[in-house]
């Protein structure tokens, strides 16, 4: 068989800061890692020639040679498993999901060995496991997923998901640094989204985990959420202005472990809360945030706390459908307008 | 109890293998020559178990390159491994073992013979029935026992159970209760010592049950397809708890799997410690030297239930103590070193003794460790200088 590829491709090496959309930043952040430490190594479906299914691999390859750049089977179970052993003998792999969906097949050795090695034996894992998350782009059942809520009841696992292309770039290099397992969720809605579209520093920057971000002050209610949604809340805010309500907008950017402090300060702050996610409402993250602020701020509540989120129901295919299924900006309109009243 | 063996035998040639390979190369993409077979099968079954002779006791293979000191070496690992199961039980019923205790009795050998094989910086991870082998790479007894007692000493502090931790500088990776979880954690263990340039080998233990789960499928997959030096043992020992082969798979010897990964077998008796360390040996040298991927079925018999508790209802009359009279790997063993004068009967007296003294020193400092204080539950979830501890929080006071 001819060895000659269909086509010659050698993509760009990125670079070192500049513009940049959310898709770009992980890219160069993983980069700039893999340059910085020879340990560090790309392992999943696609992610070689083809530079992965949305290209965050693209020209690693060709920079860093096969060796550090795995393609593996369809065999999500084989690349978390392989992640993991690797990450025992010292290695810092950065394992690819090609849907977030498909993390399911991995959960067996994510949530038993990932999750539990360092307080079994003392062995931590330094592994991060990436893919794109989300929904809002018309992909159905399959290739929507929100998993976030299915593993925070997990303990063992960082969860972090960014919403900005600074925070993308600070938080997979913050992930690859990390001892401990990082699931790092990319909402691929944002990858290439222009509104996201910034200048990043030259510099070397990480993004703390385990850190939330107030995106926005404001002084009559606070909107606590992250990835996507965290336009939406943006762009309700402003609509809210118009009527004269200053909304204050946490994105959390690390779900696991919470930022507690930063969800009680504004809370307290605000005294009102909206939990806005994506991933359907029963059993998501809001219901433990709610949690937290019932339990740790109750005294300083003026109003009942709100979950705004996905309806209960499989992410649908067809966009009214899929628009009905997802919160949208009326209904975080809609739900402060109510909390404004109390 | 023995089958006649039938096996396609045909352990091709490599050159002619890689000549052929380029042939095909040449020729246009896809397409199959109708002359080139479908799939080749390479089972070598040199040291499969053979028919006994009437009433002729079995012992073990002759083939060897195995040294006295050696022999004897391996006698200890098999005698060690057999006491300190004996002293479990003994804990067991004291109830001094927090869980259950799970027995190799009668399938040591596999175990033993296979990890014997490797060297010091060869990796392996075992089931819950190869404390042989984890007793072969360098693990104490003391070790053992105390987290079967689930003691602050012991390797996990009390946090998890039996053979389920690890040591990295020992080449030991527990298992986890999940079966074939460890086949594609190896293949990380080999993938990221490739990328290290080391020459390390890793066998990895599964049973006839572990083999049916995806996980196992997975992971020997992707080891293949990066022919990576991942000895996988299976050990056939006829019950997965109480499950029989027959309703876990359909193929009769579970050597035929290896066809689906494009892997050489061997089946070796699992109850000859020393065909089991010969055949280990060659996979390994020949993994070490770039062949890729083994299975290896050692067949074998547990004797035991699934743990103590088990009565063992699902086994048919007889069937225990059959193997028990003609075909335990201790006893073989011992015919053999004796058979052959490679000892006396004074001096396996002997290491048995020092066994014995060694189990009980250990299980002396075992008792002595303390139990854990409850509050470290809350510790080592993540790196504690990052994240902190878990601690139960009070009551509306945070």
């Amino acid at each position: 068989m001819s060895t000659a590829l269909k086509k010659e491709h050698k993509s760009a090496r990125p670079e070192r800061g500049g513009q940049a959309t959310l898709v770009e930043a992980i890219r160069q952040g993983i980069w700039e890692e893999m340059e910085r430490d020879p340990t560090v190594f790309v392992i999943g479906e696609d992610v070689g020639a083809y530079g992965g299914a949305f290209k965050v691999t693209d020209g690693l390859i060709d920079e860093f040679g096969k060796g550090r750049v795995v393609d593996t089977p369809i065999s999500e179970g084989a690349i978390v498993g392989a992640a993991c052993g690797a990450a025992l003998m010292g290695m810092k792999p950065v394992a690819e999901f090609q849907f977030i969906d498909f993390i399911s097949a991995g959960f067996d050795l994510l949530t038993n060995y990932a999750a539990k090695c360092r307080y079994r034996w003392g062995a931590g894992i330094p592994a991060v496991f990436r893919g794109p998350c989300g929904s809002g782009v018309r992909s159905g059942p399959f290739h929507s997923l929100n998993a976030e809520a299915f593993f925070l009841n997990t303990a063992g696992l960082k969860i972090v998901e960014p919403s900005t292309a600074y925070d993308a770039k600070g938080l997979i290099k913050a992930a690859i640094r990390d001892p401990d397992p990082v699931l790092y969720f990319e909402h691929k809605k944002l990858y290439r989204l222009p509104r996201l579209r910034e200048e990043l520093p030259s510099d070397d920057y990480i993004v703390e985990i385990g850190k939330a971000r107030t995106v926005k002050e404001g002084r009559d209610l606070t909107i606590i959420t992250f990835g996507a949604m965290v336009l939406t809340a943006i762009d309700a805010a402003e609509e809210l202005e118009k009527e004269g309500l200053d909304i204050e907008i946490i994105d959390l950017r690390t779900l696991a472990p919470l930022d507690k402090d930063a969800i009680l300060k504004s809370v307290k702050k605000t005294s009102k809360a909206i939990l806005l996610h994506e991933a359907s409402r029963t059993g998501g993250i809001g219901g433990e945030l709610a949690a937290i602020i019932a339990e740790e701020a109750f005294e300083w509540l003026d109003a009942p706390i709100i979950r705004v989120a996905s309806i209960d129901t499989p992410v649908p295919y067809s966009p009214p459908l899929e628009d009905y299924y997802l919160p949208q900006i009326k209904d975080v309109v809609e739900a402060a307008r109510k909390l404004a009243a109390y | 109890m023995f089958t006649t063996w039938r096996y396609i035998f045909n352990v091709m040639d490599q050159d002619t293998n890689k000549r052929e390979r380029k042939k095909q190369a040449d020729k246009k993409p896809r397409e199959q020559s109708a002359a080139e077979p479908r799939f080749q099968m390479r089972v070598n079954t040199r040291l499969a178990p053979a028919t006994p002779a009437d009433d002729q006791p079995l012992s073990c293979t002759n083939e060897t390159t195995l040294n006295s000191e050696q022999l004897l070496e391996l006698y200890r690992y098999l005698k060690l491994t057999r006491l300190v199961e004996e002293r479990l039980v003994n804990l067991y019923r004291q109830t001094k073992v927090v869980g259950g205790v799970f027995r190799s009795l009668g399938q040591e050998a596999t175990a033993v013979g296979t990890a014997y094989a490797l060297q010091p910086g060869d990796f392996i991870t075992p089931l819950i029935r190869d404390l042989g082998a984890v007793l072969v790479k360098g693990i104490k007894p003391r070790q053992i026992f105390a987290q079967y007692m689930a003691k602050a000493w012991g390797p996990s502090g009390g946090r998890d159970l039996n053979i389920h931790f690890g040591d990295m500088d020992k080449g030991f990776i527990g298992p986890i209760s999940h079966l074939g979880d460890m086949i594609p954690v190896m293949t990380g263990i080999l993938l990221a010592a490739r990328m290290q340039n080391k020459d390390t080998v890793a066998v990895a233990y599964i049973g006839d049950g572990g083999m049916s789960t995806g996980a196992f499928h997975e992971g020997l997959n992707f080891a293949a397809v990066q022919r990576l030096p991942l000895i996988v043992v299976a050990e056939h020992n006829h019950y997965a708890y109480s499950t029989p082969t027959e309703l876990q798979t359909a193929v009769k010897d579970l050597a035929e799997k290896a066809a689906g990964y494009g892997i050489p077998a061997y089946i070796v008796d699992g109850n000859d410690v020393v065909a089991c360390y010969e055949v280990t040996k060659q996979a390994a040298d020949e993994a070490r030297s770039g062949g890729g991927a083994v299975l290896i079925e050692a067949k074998t018999y547990r004797r035991k239930g699934h743990a103590e508790h088990d009565d063992q209802r699902y086994v048919a009359e007889g069937e225990v103590e059959w193997w028990e009279k003609n075909n335990d790997p201790v006893d073989r063993f011992e015919k053999y070193l004796l058979d052959h004068s490679i000892a006396t009967r004074e001096k396996l007296d002997e290491i048995v003794a020092a066994v014995n003294k060694e189990i009980d020193d250990d299980c002396s400092w075992a008792e002595s460790s303390p139990m854990p204080d409850g509050e470290q539950a809350a510790f080592r979830v993540f790196d504690n200088e990052i994240v902190k501890p878990a601690l139960r929080p009070r009551v509306l006071e945070s």
